[in-house]
């Protein structure tokens, strides 16, 4: 059955869904806002959300670098950890071997906070965004090795025994079967790690750095510049959420099967 | 009748977790006819399924032997058609893609197969959604869809395990009568394992009937119901005789089981 055989349901649902939720964001802002003016709250303890936009605006010819900088700071660090994530859980799904060897390696790299090696990593190479990217690839890559091996283990068992009754090579029952078959895997793992690559980029920011959206936070807070602190945290919620959605968009565009409608078992 | 399968002394024994051992299959002797087809009939655990992965060599028996075509079954052969109980379609694969998957798994041309794909989607009653996603379809249709990839590559033996069971009631019985008209119209050799003792009956030239733990045969009963098949036959006298046989045979063993 086509999935959108009513339309109009689905529509009414997503206005409805995405109404609630501006109108309980637009009444939390305005509470804030009530709340700064009405209390009197110094500015340097809590702006409201109006002198965030103003200081924001305010700022507006020297922030473009930094949005620009963390931003290709979290792209390359994202693209390194899919580079080297997905080759890896290739690695393991296919070598036991490889499995024994690498997953020990790989569970004690992921238990030692990212926080912890940032400051090794920038002794190692140095201050600029080489450092920073390297971060934000650490962080990044777990989540895709894990995602990506998974989903290249969850096919199912008929469908692999199908597969090799035609004698065919195991590389192409890989190729065609188990890769395909990963990607939905493969792209929540890229959800999870974009975030991740973001924290990461801004914590190799805040070790040491001389630009980007978390060395802004790091000086205008050394210099209680509050409302720009907090316009650099908003910009980085931005950057999050268009980061997130365009790997949302990228697997809607890829595994078009995955997002229609959570029948994901009744096909398999 | 030659027979394209022959079963002998075969027995399948697992060890359990627990490290018991089990024995799933007691001494098999069968022989499957060309282009006969045979239902497997009988509780669950019997070892049906066992049964049917020997026979696509995906797991080997502990003791005895299987002959397909003559030669002991080794490894898997494209001689051999399976037909699992889901569909197991790919989704990122349009429904044509699907049932040429095969072809292209073998390394054959899939354009030269292409017309012989659409022939299958039209004999299922599939025309005109050769181009949809498997996650359009109904299960009844997908269903349908990973029957024409299994006769897409034209194996002679058509292994078939419980395809049906994951339908609703009213699909089941109309792709089963489908399914007869498919075999009618092409020949082939079909091993149908069922616990549907309606289904069964009418669908096969004969019904093997086993009992569990161990799993064994416990009798093969020819069905001399006339062909075409029609759902109408449960009502005749010999469907009911057939059914109140077989019935007693399951029930019988699984008293033997219990004591």
């Amino acid at each position: 059955m086509p999935p959108n055989k009513v339309p109009y349901a689905r529509l009414r649902r997503f206005l409805q869904g995405n109404f609630a939720a501006v109108l309980v964001f637009a009444c939390l802002l305005t509470t804030w806002e009530l709340a700064c003016t009405i209390g009197k709250v110094p500015q340097w303890l809590l702006p409201a959300p109006s002198k965030i936009v103003s200081a924001l605006w305010g700022a507006r010819d020297m922030l473009p670098i930094h949005v620009a900088t963390t931003t290709f700071e979290v792209l390359m660090g994202f693209s390194f950890g899919v580079l080297v994530g997905v080759p890896l859980s290739i690695l393991i799904v296919l070598s036991p071997l490889a499995r024994k060897v690498v997953y020990p390696i790989l569970v004690v790299l992921q238990s030692v906070p990212k926080v912890a090696l940032a400051p090794i990593v920038l002794v190692w190479i140095g201050y600029g965004t080489e450092s920073k990217v390297l971060i934000a690839a650490m962080t990044a890559f777990f989540p895709i090795i894990i995602n990506t091996s998974a989903g290249m283990e969850a096919v199912p068992k008929e469908l692999l025994e199908l597969s090799r009754s035609f004698n065919s090579p195991s590389l192409k029952v890989f190729w065609k079967v188990r890769l395909p078959f990963a990607m939905p895997y493969l792209f929540s793992g890229m959800k999870v790690a974009m975030s991740l690559a973001l924290i990461g980029a801004v914590v190799g920011e805040f070790v040491g750095s001389d630009r980007g959206l978390g060395y802004l936070i790091l000086t205008f807070s050394s210099t209680m510049n509050t409302p720009l602190v907090f316009g650099a945290m908003a910009l980085l919620a931005v950057l999050g959420i268009c980061l997130f959605y365009l790997v949302s968009l990228a697997e809607r565009v890829f595994c078009p099967w995955y997002q229609s409608g959570g029948e994901k078992e009744r096909y398999i | 009748m030659n027979a394209i399968v022959e079963f002998r002394r075969l027995s399948m024994e697992y060890t359990t977790r627990s490290g018991r051992s089990v024995l799933a299959l007691d001494d098999i002797n069968a022989d499957i006819g060309e282009n006969e087809f045979v239902t497997i009939l009988g509780p669950s655990g019997c070892g049906k399924s066992t049964l049917m992965k020997i026979v696509a060599s995906v797991i080997k028996p502990s003791s005895g032997e299987v002959f397909f075509e003559g030669r002991p079954l080794t490894a898997p052969t494209a001689r051999i058609g399976m037909v699992f109980q889901q569909p197991i379609l790919m989704p990122w694969r349009n429904i044509l893609e699907n049932v040429l998957f095969p072809i292209e798994m073998m390394g054959k041309s899939t354009k030269a197969h292409e017309a012989e794909a659409r022939d299958l989607l039209k004999l299922v009653g599939l025309a005109g959604f050769e181009k949809a996603m498997p996650y359009e379809l109904s299960g009844g249709m997908q269903q349908r869809a990973a029957i024409c990839r299994a006769l897409i590559y034209d194996p002679k033996l058509l292994l078939m395990d419980e395809p049906f069971a994951a339908l609703d009631a009213m699909t089941r019985e109309e792709l089963g009568i489908e399914l007869l008209r498919i075999w009618s119209e092409r020949k082939k050799t079909v091993m149908f394992v069922t616990h549907s003792i309606q289904e069964g009956i009418l669908l096969a030239d004969r019904v093997i009937v086993m009992t569990a733990r161990p799993g064994r045969i416990a009798t093969s009963i020819k069905i001399d119901l006339p062909r075409p098949r029609t759902m109408n036959m449960v009502s005749t006298h010999e469907y009911g005789r057939y059914a109140e046989e077989i019935r007693s045979l399951i029930s019988g063993g699984a008293q033997i089981a219990a004591e």
